[in-house]
């Protein structure tokens, strides 16, 4: 059987060689890359972290922390950071509310977001009086999650990427809300987890293989009812004056999915900008095509 | 009641690493006890004994590992490997977990084990004697090598997650939507979601209960002469339950709690913690 890259990579990920470093557990992975999870105080009780970094240490780079989108959860990076963390460490939390976070007990803003995942951060040790600042990866929702945490504590933020910017006008963030921001019908539609499975799992394939289809699928279903409540604060928050107020130098890699040209609009607020188009790759190629997505990344965090 | 913290937490393993749930009084001074270690049933996770914990810590810290495979933590090395999960490296991977925790010959800890939880107690403790106190065994899967061959027929096979489209829909109008347990919605789809996270690998449970040689492990723990209490909920394991009682462990006490049912730990916190707590506290 011929290996792919993406079986590659999805081994590296997974098979494991138990080495000991200080107080977690470690996975080595063929690639040189370890693997942990762990929790930190912040938001509304825990956070969860999908933490990797080189098996010899993380060296000087300044740490990636990569914020996902709703409803799934850090995990959705498996790909990408395994790429990134040959020589950084690279955090993946899971927002509060989905996947191993605790949840927040009503809808909450965006600035609560924000808040509860810098808590987090800080907990790790990371900060000026800490370990100095991160640099934030987000996408889609993970995008207003980075810029909260990057308004709210700018001494905490060196760098920001940002592909998938959920950036619309005002009268169209409400409709979209009222779309994306309600209950799934778990008890309500005797169909729906058959829709949602069919959709997501067995008829899906985009390159990727079904296991990882499920795993996906299944940190989505951690969110349960309140699986709508990172929607929801995505589409009542108005992005324009955070947005054209962000101090750090700011990479929007363009991928060719449906936030692409929300993403330009946005890109038109932000003072110190890095464009990328990319647009030969669509959401998928976090799964696929980590590298390229990588290729373009990288240079910018290196700088200094 | 006395307030209780609950957290999450990650210890090592020979496996990687394993999840913990754990609790205890809000207030230090009142965790006096000797920890207690609830195991779970296959293939659900330490979450199950959600509803317990606030109840039995109210006087000491509980821990509740995910089995190694199940929920946060990571698969047996050796399964990953290829090998087939058997219940003596679920046992080890949690002796290894309490070790990390800090427990010890002059530190030990009293174990309930429910359904395969119950199994990987046996082990823990026949692996790692000096760590165990007391032993709380509930719904023991015992029966007879033949009958444990014919349930392996039956259950072992794998789970057709992704082969048949009709498996994952018909799990969930199973668990939730045609429900008839006394289960709220919320609670219901807990349970479907600790099935979804075990996912194909959840054949684990079943492979290593089938398997294991029952008989011999009963009589390996009657040897070693821990103090032990046998509860009994009134569930599908209550007969083989009793009958390993009756085989190995017949001057040990069993407390049947009949109005309870299977997972009793969720329905009747209170009730089983009343159950338990002279026999953890003498």
């Amino acid at each position: 059987m011929k290996l792919s890259r993406r079986d590659v990579l999805a081994a590296s990920a997974s098979i494991a060689a138990i080495s000991a470093m200080g107080g977690k557990q470690a996975l080595a992975a063929p690639t040189g890359v370890k693997t942990w999870r762990e929790y930190a105080r912040g938001g509304w009780g825990q956070v969860h972290f999908w933490m990797a970094e080189p098996v010899s240490g993380p060296g000087d780079h300044t740490p990636l922390v990569c914020m996902h989108q709703s409803p799934t959860s850090g995990s959705y990076y498996k790909e990408f950071q395994a790429v990134m963390a040959t020589d950084r460490l690279v955090i993946c939390p899971d927002t509060p509310g989905y996947g191993g976070s605790d949840a927040p007990p009503s809808i909450p803003n965006m600035e609560d977001y924000g808040r509860g995942v810098l808590e987090a951060i800080e907990d790790l040790g990371y900060g000026p009086a800490g370990k100095g600042p991160v640099d934030i990866l987000g996408f889609h929702t993970g995008n207003f999650v980075a810029i909260e945490i990057a308004r709210q504590r700018p001494d905490l933020v060196r760098r920001l990427v940002m592909p998938g910017i959920p950036y619309y006008p005002a009268d169209e963030r409400e409709a979209k809300r009222v779309q994306y921001g309600q209950p799934r019908p778990y008890f309500s539609d005797s169909d729906y987890m058959a829709r949602s499975y069919m959709s997501s799992v067995f008829n899906r394939d985009f390159g990727i293989s079904k296991d990882r289809h499920l795993e996906m699928f299944v940190e989505r279903l951690r969110a349960g009812t309140k699986s709508h409540y990172g929607f929801d604060a995505v589409f009542r928050y108005d992005p324009d004056p955070v947005l054209s107020t962000l101090s750090q130098p700011v990479l929007l890699p363009i991928l060719n999915e449906t936030l692409a040209e929300p993403t330009r609009v946005a890109g038109t607020m932000i003072q110190n900008k890095t464009l990328v188009d990319l647009m030969d790759l669509d959401g998928w190629a976090w799964f696929i095509e980590p590298e390229r997505i990588a290729s373009v990344v990288r240079p910018f965090l290196d700088k200094a | 009641m006395t307030e209780v913290n609950i957290w999450k937490h990650y210890v090592n393993s020979r496996d990687g690493q394993v999840h913990v749930l754990s609790a205890e009084p809000a207030d230090a001074e009142l965790t006096r006890k000797t920890p207690l270690i609830c195991l779970h049933q296959s293939p659900m996770s330490g979450d199950v004994f959600a509803d317990f914990l606030p109840v039995i810590a109210q006087d000491r810290l509980v821990h509740c590992p995910d089995t190694p495979g199940f929920g946060g933590s990571d698969r047996p090395l050796k399964v990953r490997s290829g090998d087939k999960a058997n219940i003596q490296n679920f046992g080890l991977g949690l002796a290894d977990a309490l070790t990390d925790l800090g427990y010890s010959e002059d530190n030990p800890v009293d174990l309930f084990g429910f359904h395969t939880g119950s199994l990987g107690a046996i082990e823990l403790t026949r692996a790692r004697p000096e760590l165990v106190r007391r032993m709380i065994m509930v719904g023991i899967p015992y029966y007879p090598a033949e009958e444990r061959a014919a349930m392996e027929k039956r259950f072992v096979t794998p789970y057709a997650f992704l082969t048949d489209p009709d498996y994952v829909p018909a799990m969930y109008n199973r668990m939730v939507s045609n429900a008839t347990n006394d289960l709220s919605n919320e609670e219901r789809y807990q349970a479907f979601l600790g099935r979804m996270r075990a996912g194909p690998n959840g054949q684990d449970g079943p492979d290593a209960v089938w398997s294991y040689d029952a008989d011999e492990g009963l009589s390996a723990l009657a040897a070693l002469n821990k103090p032990t209490l046998f509860l009994a909920f009134n569930e599908v394991l209550t007969e083989p339950h009793k009958h390993g009682h009756r085989l190995y462990f017949p001057d040990v006490p069993l407390i049947e709690l009949s109005h309870l049912p299977m997972e009793g730990f969720k329905a009747g916190p209170r009730d089983v913690a009343d159950a338990v707590r002279p026999f953890l506290d003498t």
